[in-house]
C-alpha cells in the first residue's frame, strides 16, 4: 500500500444498507420460523421437528450452530490482535473437530427414536438415571450462558460500528431480534433458519476473506507486516513481545502463549464441536440417510470450516494495513478488524452484507442455545422432577423461558463485555469439550461407562471450570497457565469418567440391549 | 486388506494430520502453517468418512 487507509466511520448510508440487510435476512429466517410454528402442535414437535431433516440442511445447520460470532466476528480480532498465535484460537484445524462431531452424533438419531427430545434426555436413557440428566441440564445451562456473551459482543459490535448506533441500543435491538425469532420458530424453524444463515455466513465468509487479502497487497505484504508487529495490549499499550510466530509469551492466561497451551487448544478443538450440545443436538431430528448422503454431510462441514480462516484472514489482512490503530479504542478493540475491512472493501454494501453473515451466525447460534437452554429446564428439570406436567404446559413454558435466557447474558455482555471476544468464550468451550465429548459422545458408543462414571465427570468438570485463568486459577498455581487449566480439565474428565465408570456398576445387559443392539 | 488393518491406517494418517499441524506450525510458519492446518484438517476429515462409510456404517 502506497497511501494510508483511512478506517471508516458508519455514514447514515451504512445505517440504512445494514438495517435493511440485517432486517432481510432475520425476516426471512422469521418467516421460516411462522411456516413451521403453524405445523408444531407439541413439546416434542419444538424440540426435534418430525426426524425428516435431511443431509443437506443438517450439515448446513450444524456449521451454522458450530460457526459462531466467535468465527464470523471474533476470528478477525483474533488475527488482527495475537497475529499468527492467534491462529489456534482461530480454529485452523476446527474441521478435525467438526468432522468427528458428524461421525458420532449421527448415533443421537436412536436415541431420538428411543423417545430422546433434548441433549440431557440422551444422557438419562443411556444411564437411566434422571440425576444425570438433571445435572448435565444445569452443567449445559450453565455453560451456554457463558457462550452467549459473545453472540450478543458479536451482533452489537456489528451494529455499533456499521450504523452508529450507542452501545446498550445496539444491544436491545438484538436481543429483541433474537427472542421474537427464537420464541416462534422452535427446533424446525431453527433447523431451516439455521441451514439458510449458515449459507449465507459461508459465501460472504470466503468472498470477504479472500478479496481482503488482496485489499490489503496479497498475502507476502501481509505476511511481512505480522512477522514485524509487537502485540499491544486493548487500551493501546505496546509491548515488546513479537506476534510474527506461532506462539506469543504474553501472558500465561493466553492460550498461544507456549506449545502447551497450543496443545491444549488444539485438544479442545478435537473435542468441543462434538461437546457443544447446540451442535450434537442438530442430528436429534435427522432421517435416516445413505452414505452418499453422508458424504455431503461432511462437504458442506468441510467447505464451512474454511469459513473461519477466511475471516481470521481479515484480521491480519486489517493488521497490515491500519497497524495496532483499532487497539486504542474499546470496547470492542480488535474485534472491530472485520467489520471495518468489509466496510473498507465494499463500502455501505460491503457493510451490510458482512453484518448480514455476522448476525447470521450469531443468531443461528444464539438460537440453537437458548433452545438448548430452554428445553433443560422445561424438560430436564421440570419434568424430570414432576413427570405429569403436561406437553402442552412444556411447550408453554420452554417458549417464556427464551425471555429469561435472552436476558442474561445481555445484562452480562452490557456490564462487562469481553476485551477479546474469542479468548472469552474459549474458557466455556473447554468445559463443554471435557464434560459432554465424554458423557454424551464417549457413551453412545461405549458399553462399560456408567452413571457414576458420568456424574463425577460432570462435578470435576464443573469444579474445574471455576479454575479458568481469569477466574480462581490466578490464585492457584499452576492453573494461572491456560494450557495447564484446559488440559487438567479436558485430560482429567477423561480419566475421572474412565477410572469412575470401571470401578462402578454398568446397566444391566439387557437394559443396554436397546441401546447397543448386535450387529446382524 | 483386512478390517482390523483398514483401521489401524486410518488411525495411523488420524494421528499424523494431528501431529503434523503444530510441526508445520514450528518449522514452516506464516501462510504455509496457516492453509496447511487446513489442508491437513480436510485429509482428517476424509479418512473419517472413509472409516465411518466402509467401516462403521450404521443401518436402523
Amino acid at each position: 500500500m502506497t497511501e494510508a487507509v483511512p478506517i471508516p466511520v458508519p455514514t447514515p448510508e451504512s445505517a440504512i444498507a445494514v438495517s435493511v440487510a440485517v432486517g432481510l435476512m432475520l425476516a426471512l429466517s422469521a418467516g421460516i420460523g411462522v411456516y413451521f410454528y403453524r405445523k408444531c402442535k407439541s413439546f416434542d414437535e419444538w424440540a426435534v421437528g418430525h426426524g425428516d431433516v435431511g443431509p443437506l440442511v443438517t450439515g448446513l445447520a450444524l456449521t451454522a450452530t458450530w460457526l459462531s460470532g466467535w468465527a464470523i466476528f471474533g476470528n478477525a480480532g483474533l488475527g488482527y490482535t495475537y497475529g499468527w498465535s492467534g491462529s489456534w484460537l482461530i480454529g485452523a484445524m476446527n474441521l478435525m473437530g467438526l468432522s468427528l462431531c458428524v461421525v458420532l452424533g449421527y448415533r443421537m438419531r436412536r436415541y431420538a427414536a428411543l423417545g430422546a427430545r433434548t441433549v440431557p434426555e440422551v444422557a438419562k436413557l443411556r444411564f437411566d438415571s434422571s440425576l444425570v440428566q438433571a445435572l448435565a441440564g444445569l452443567a449445559m445451562v450453565v455453560l451456554l450462558i457463558v457462550y452467549s456473551v459473545g453472540q450478543y459482543k458479536a451482533m452489537a459490535s456489528v451494529w455499533k460500528l456499521t450504523t452508529g448506533t450507542d452501545w446498550l441500543a445496539s444491544l436491545l435491538i438484538t436481543a429483541v431480534l433474537c427472542a421474537a425469532y427464537i420464541m416462534i420458530g422452535g427446533y424446525a424453524g431453527t433447523q431451516f433458519s439455521l441451514a439458510l444463515q449458515g449459507g449465507i455466513f459461508m459465501v460472504i465468509g470466503w468472498a470477504f476473506g479472500i478479496a481482503s487479502i488482496f485489499w490489503a497487497g496479497g498475502p507476502s505484504k501481509i505476511a511481512e507486516a505480522i512477522a514485524a508487529s509487537k502485540f499491544v495490549k486493548p487500551g493501546g499499550v505496546e509491548t515488546a513481545v513479537s506476534i510474527g510466530g506461532y506462539t506469543a509469551p504474553i501472558a500465561p492466561s493466553f492460550p498461544g502463549y507456549d506449545w502447551l497451551g497450543v496443545t491444549a487448544a488444539m485438544i479442545m478443538f478435537l473435542l468441543m464441536a462434538t461437546g457443544f450440545p447446540q451442535n450434537i443436538a442438530r442430528f436429534l431430528g435427522t432421517r435416516r440417510v445413505t452414505r452418499k448422503e453422508y458424504g455431503v454431510i461432511m462437504l458442506i462441514v468441510a467447505l464451512n470450516c474454511v469459513t473461519p480462516l477466511m475471516v481470521g484472514a481479515m484480521g491480519y489482512a486489517a493488521r497490515a494495513v491500519w497497524g495496532a490503530e483499532l487497539m486504542g479504542s474499546g470496547p470492542i478493540y480488535g474485534d472491530a478488524a472485520a467489520s471495518l475491512v468489509s466496510m473498507a472493501i465494499g463500502g455501505s454494501a460491503g457493510a451490510a452484507v458482512f453484518s448480514m453473515a455476522v448476525f447470521a451466525a450469531a443468531v443461528s447460534t444464539l438460537a440453537g442455545m437458548v433452545m438448548i437452554m430452554a428445553t433443560n429446564v422445561s424438560r430436564d428439570l421440570i419434568r424430570n422432577g414432576t413427570p405429569k406436567v403436561s406437553p402442552r404446559a412444556q411447550l408453554m413454558i420452554s417458549r417464556l423461558l427464551v425471555v429469561p435466557f435472552v436476558l442474561i447474558p445481555l445484562w452480562w455482555t452490557y456490564t462487562s463485555p469481553p476485551p477479546v471476544l474469542s479468548e472469552f468464550m474459549s474458557g466455556s468451550a473447554v468445559a463443554q469439550a471435557g464434560i459432554f465429548f465424554f458423557v454424551i459422545a464417549v457413551s453412545m458408543y461405549w458399553k462399560r461407562a456408567t452413571k457414576w462414571g458420568a456424574v463425577a465427570t460432570i462435578a470435576y468438570g464443573m469444579a474445574l471450570a471455576l479454575l479458568h485463568p481469569n477466574v480462581y486459577g490466578k490464585f492457584v498455581p499452576p492453573f494461572g497457565h491456560w494450557g495447564v487449566w484446559a488440559l487438567a480439565l479436558m485430560i482429567g474428565c477423561a480419566a475421572v469418567y474412565t477410572v469412575v465408570s470401571l470401578a462402578t456398576k454398568p446397566l444391566p445387559e439387557e437394559k443396554l440391549a436397546r441401546l447397543f443392539p448386535e450387529k446382524g | 486388506m483386512k478390517r482390523n488393518g483398514k483401521v489401524l491406517l486410518g488411525i495411523v494418517v488420524l494421528a499424523l494430520c494431528f501431529a503434523s499441524v503444530p510441526i508445520v506450525a514450528y518449522t514452516l510458519g506464516g501462510w504455509y502453517a496457516y492453509w496447511g492446518a487446513a489442508l491437513l484438517s480436510a485429509a482428517w476429515a476424509t479418512v473419517l468418512l472413509w472409516l465411518r462409510t466402509t467401516e462403521f456404517w450404521e443401518v436402523d
